[in-house]
């Protein structure tokens, strides 16, 4: 997968995703917070880290996405207006 | 987090600090991806920032409150006692009455609400961490094979995976004091005592940490035989 090809369309799906992952791995370590028994903290700990984690490590991936689309875009530009030149 | 009140009273709820740290930083990043998902504006640098902290700086901070807030519960008698096949055992560290190795330990004030941890956690560099690993197996042990077991069954069925480790009473009580050399039990039975071959929490030395667990007869039998070697040694404790 090319990532500087993602469009606009496919940064905001995949940012929402991120967001609503990292909105169950909140819920889920304010759970563990306000009720502190074996389960609770175990998915917090484990689950929901990795959730949080994971929804992190993909607004990562679009921001480096969204960057090289857009460093592509300026050099396609300049290119062109060398061309035209 | 709830802290039962004094002398069996009703649980007192209140925030400890770091709560209210994983509370604000929940809730800001809350809102910051509510926001996002509501509005789903274009990732310009100001949205880029905005999600950064949403969903890396407030989220880390969370997990960080979070993190030390649970390590700390799973430190509490409450939450050792939170399975059923437990209940007994912390209701016994809990009684006043109790004359139990475990109660006895509960009364101390530097074990108090954390004496299970304290006595069954593992010392060394690298303790903390083996503890957790044997307390997520205690947890896989307890999904698959006692979480319909009666608690009569279950006090005479759990042990210890392994002998109770003298090195966790001597993290306390050191074996190189005149104090503790000084009683004639002691002082006999030093290298056994040093090298686990003679338990502290026997029933013949200072008595079952969990006497309930044990047949009623052994337990007598090992009260019996310690008040009359403590009658020959003219110790009267």
């Amino acid at each position: 997968m090319n990532v500087a090809k993602l469009g606009p369309r496919a940064i905001a799906r995949l940012l929402s995703v991120a967001c609503i992952s990292a909105l169950a791995a909140i819920a889920l370590m304010i759970w563990s917070v306000m009720d502190p028994r074996p389960f609770q903290v175990i998915m917090a700990m484990s689950i929901g880290q990795v959730l949080g984690t994971l929804s992190f490590g993909l607004f990562l991936f679009v921001v480096a996405a969204d960057l090289l689309r857009t460093r592509r875009e300026l050099l396609g530009a300049k290119k062109s207006d060398v061309t035209s030149a | 987090m709830q802290i039962p009140g004094a002398l069996g009273g009703p649980p007192v709820t209140h925030a400890a600090p770091l709560d209210l740290v994983a509370y604000a930083c929940a809730a800001i990043s809350a809102c910051i991806l509510l926001v996002y998902l509501v509005r789903r504006p274009l990732l310009t640098p100001i949205w880029r920032l905005w999600l950064l902290l949403g969903l890396g700086v407030f989220p880390i901070g969370l997990a960080g409150a979070g993190n030390v807030q649970g390590y700390e519960a799973t430190k509490q008698r409450t939450f050792c006692g939170s399975c059923h096949v437990m209940v007994p055992h912390a209701q016994d560290s809990s009684d006043p009455k109790s004359l139990s190795l475990a109660s006895r330990h509960g009364r101390n004030k530097l074990f108090g609400e954390e004496n299970c941890y304290m006595c069954h956690a593992d010392y060394g560099m690298y303790g903390t961490i083996t503890t957790k690993i044997g307390g997520m197996h205690h947890v896989w042990a307890y999904l698959t094979e006692y979480r319909n077991v009666p608690i009569e069954e279950s006090e005479k069925t759990i042990k210890l995976y392994e002998p109770y480790p003298n090195d966790n009473c001597m993290h306390c009580h050191s074996t190189d004091l005149d104090i503790w050399n000084r009683h004639p039990d002691h002082k006999a039975s030093l290298d056994e005592v040093r090298s686990g071959k003679i338990s502290c929490a026997s029933g013949g030395c200072h008595g079952f940490a969990h006497p309930f667990t044990k047949p009623a007869e052994d337990v007598k039998k090992a009260d019996d035989e310690r008040r009359a070697r403590q009658q020959d040694a003219g110790v009267d404790r």
